[in-house]
């Protein structure tokens, strides 16, 4: 059965859904939704997300949305098939769920403040808010500096394997390092930046890539 | 034998306490054991009755100090109260579980961040006591580092795990004691979990940003608002206000967000509503909608939820006294 998975592979939610479909070998069909003509906030997409958000999914009769609760299903799903997103032991799990809830809170909001005033506003001819950028940039770094020393003493976010929590950044660094211009943020950590450089050369993570060019 | 020493300020009682032990001088190492054993009991009897005690200084060799990452704290570092689950209501369940310890902020009220996971441990029976650190004050310590290294707490500990991060803290205790307390909470198949998980994500980024800066604002903040505060103020509402609307609908198609019985999802919105709804004018927005309305009646009126706002109306024993 494919998955459909609903949303413009341009946006950052939708790519973290693929990337962790491409891991556990599931198929899927993308189905472009045109956010720059309002598709997202019409009825016939709220009835499938009703925050008027992307991604959303449909897996037959199931449907999901969120990203997070996206992937932590499949990864669920295939944990024996495919490789273990979600670890193998309870505590394991609670680490990756632990960076996952720091990825979603701590990370992704000050991403998406950038993001937003950086790329969205502009584009809608709105003015960036430089002021809030900076405040935004400084917060993100004191962020990555914790992730720093965590990613000194292990591999990866959660341990010593690649992880949902580690998939989960792969969309928002990219957006760091391309679009906003502030890639200097990763490479001036080396923790960081080897990992950045490791799981952004996953196989699963270049075929979104493609997807994308 | 109990010697009343003295009354104080007509409200505080100074009495010394004077333990018996029988001893066999022939077997010393014995008679020190057992002489541990009855001040740990009276200790524990202490504490259970909230009295403050000291214990005379004891000579210490240095070289069997404990690990320096040991979790024990000088009482006069913070304050510390345990509650303990009645044993009784889990007779039969199992070997008695070491309690998990929560760290979090002190004060009153509770960070709605520990009160979500007290409530989530009351829910599925689970022990635990709850130690708070003050973070500006007390230096960085090398333990409470290793628990939370992003500085900020609440975050947990059982002999098992240390971990920060209080809906991660509620997956993984839901998941752990799985067989015990409320068995719906976190889903009894991959398909209820998934939906869990959905609304847990929506609570976290659609929910909580707008009412939590609200809380702030209007229960938290100076009485007369900036200009800027109150368009802050607007904002945030017409945000929220949008997503009650969202919720109103779901409301009216099942009981619970997640599905037909209240779990993980609903319990994450208890402490940022209740600020709302007790705290501030703003209560209106869930009560005067039907189906959202009803289910915030219903989740709040859980027993585990009124156990943990009785726990933030009666504060712990000042230290020192």
């Amino acid at each position: 059965m494919v998955v459909k998975v609903y949303g413009p592979i341009t946006a950052a939610c939708p790519q973290r859904v693929l990337a962790c479909l491409l891991e556990v070998g599931v198929d899927f069909e993308l189905i472009p939704v045109d956010l720059e003509s309002g598709e997202h906030k019409r009825p016939e997409f709220l009835l499938r997300q009703p925050f008027g958000q992307v991604p959303a999914i449909e897996d037959g009769d199931f449907k999901l949305f969120e990203s997070r609760a996206i992937i932590r299903y499949y990864a669920a799903k295939h944990a024996e098939s495919g490789p273990n997103l979600l670890g193998s032991t309870l505590e394991e799990q609670a680490q990756v769920d632990q960076w996952l809830e720091v990825e979603a809170h701590n990370f992704n909001e000050m991403v998406y403040a950038i993001v937003l005033q950086l790329l969205i506003l502009p584009r809608m001819g709105q003015p960036t808010d430089k002021a809030l950028v900076q405040n935004c940039t400084e917060k993100l770094a004191k962020v990555l500096d914790v992730y720093d020393r965590r990613l000194s003493t292990s591999p990866f976010l959660a341990g010593e394997w690649f992880s949902l929590a580690d998939l989960s950044h792969l969309p928002g660094i990219r957006y760091l390092t391309e679009e906003a211009g502030l890639g200097n943020l990763i490479r001036e950590r080396n923790h960081v930046n080897s990992w950045w450089i490791t799981i952004s050369s996953r196989l699963a993570w270049k075929k979104v890539m493609q997807l994308l060019n | 034998m109990i010697v009343v020493r003295d009354v104080e300020d007509l409200k505080r009682c100074k009495i010394s306490v004077w333990l018996s032990l029988r001893m066999n001088l022939q077997e010393m190492g014995e008679t020190w054991a057992r002489g541990a054993l009855l001040v740990e009991e009276a200790s524990k009897i202490f504490k259970d009755l909230n009295i403050e005690y000291c214990m005379l200084p004891v000579d210490v060799n240095v070289r069997n100090m404990p690990d320096s990452i040991s979790s024990r704290f000088p009482s006069n570092w913070l304050l510390r109260y345990t509650l303990h689950i009645a044993e009784e209501d889990s007779a039969g369940v199992g070997p008695m579980t070491t309690p998990v310890k929560v760290y979090g902020p002190p004060g009153q009220p509770m960070a709605a961040s520990v009160s979500r996971i007290l409530t989530c441990l009351i829910e599925k029976e689970v022990p635990f006591e709850l130690i708070t650190v003050n973070m500006k004050t007390e230096p960085k310590k090398p333990q409470l580092l290793r628990i939370q290294s992003i500085g900020q707490i609440p975050a947990i500990e059982d002999e098992s795990i240390s971990l920060f991060g209080s809906r991660a803290i509620c997956r993984y205790i839901a998941e752990k004691y799985a067989d015990q307390g409320n068995k719906a909470l976190y889903g009894t198949n991959p398909l209820e979990r998934a939906s869990i998980d959905q609304w847990l994500e929506v609570e976290g980024h659609s929910f909580n940003p707008p009412i939590s800066e609200l809380v702030l604002l209007l229960a938290f903040g100076a009485r007369k608002k900036s200009k800027q505060e109150e368009a802050q103020i607007k904002q945030n509402e017409a945000k929220l206000n949008k997503v009650l609307d969202i919720y109103e609908r779901r409301l009216g198609d099942s009981p619970y967000l997640a599905g037909e019985d209240f779990t993980l999802a609903d319990l994450s919105h208890l402490p940022n509503t209740q600020f709302l709804v007790t705290a501030t004018d703003r209560g209106k927005l869930f009560t005067l909608r039907k189906n959202v309305g009803r289910w915030w009646a219903d989740i709040s009126g859980r027993d585990s939820w009124k156990k943990v706002v009785g726990m933030q109306n009666s504060p712990p024993p000042p230290p020192g006294t």
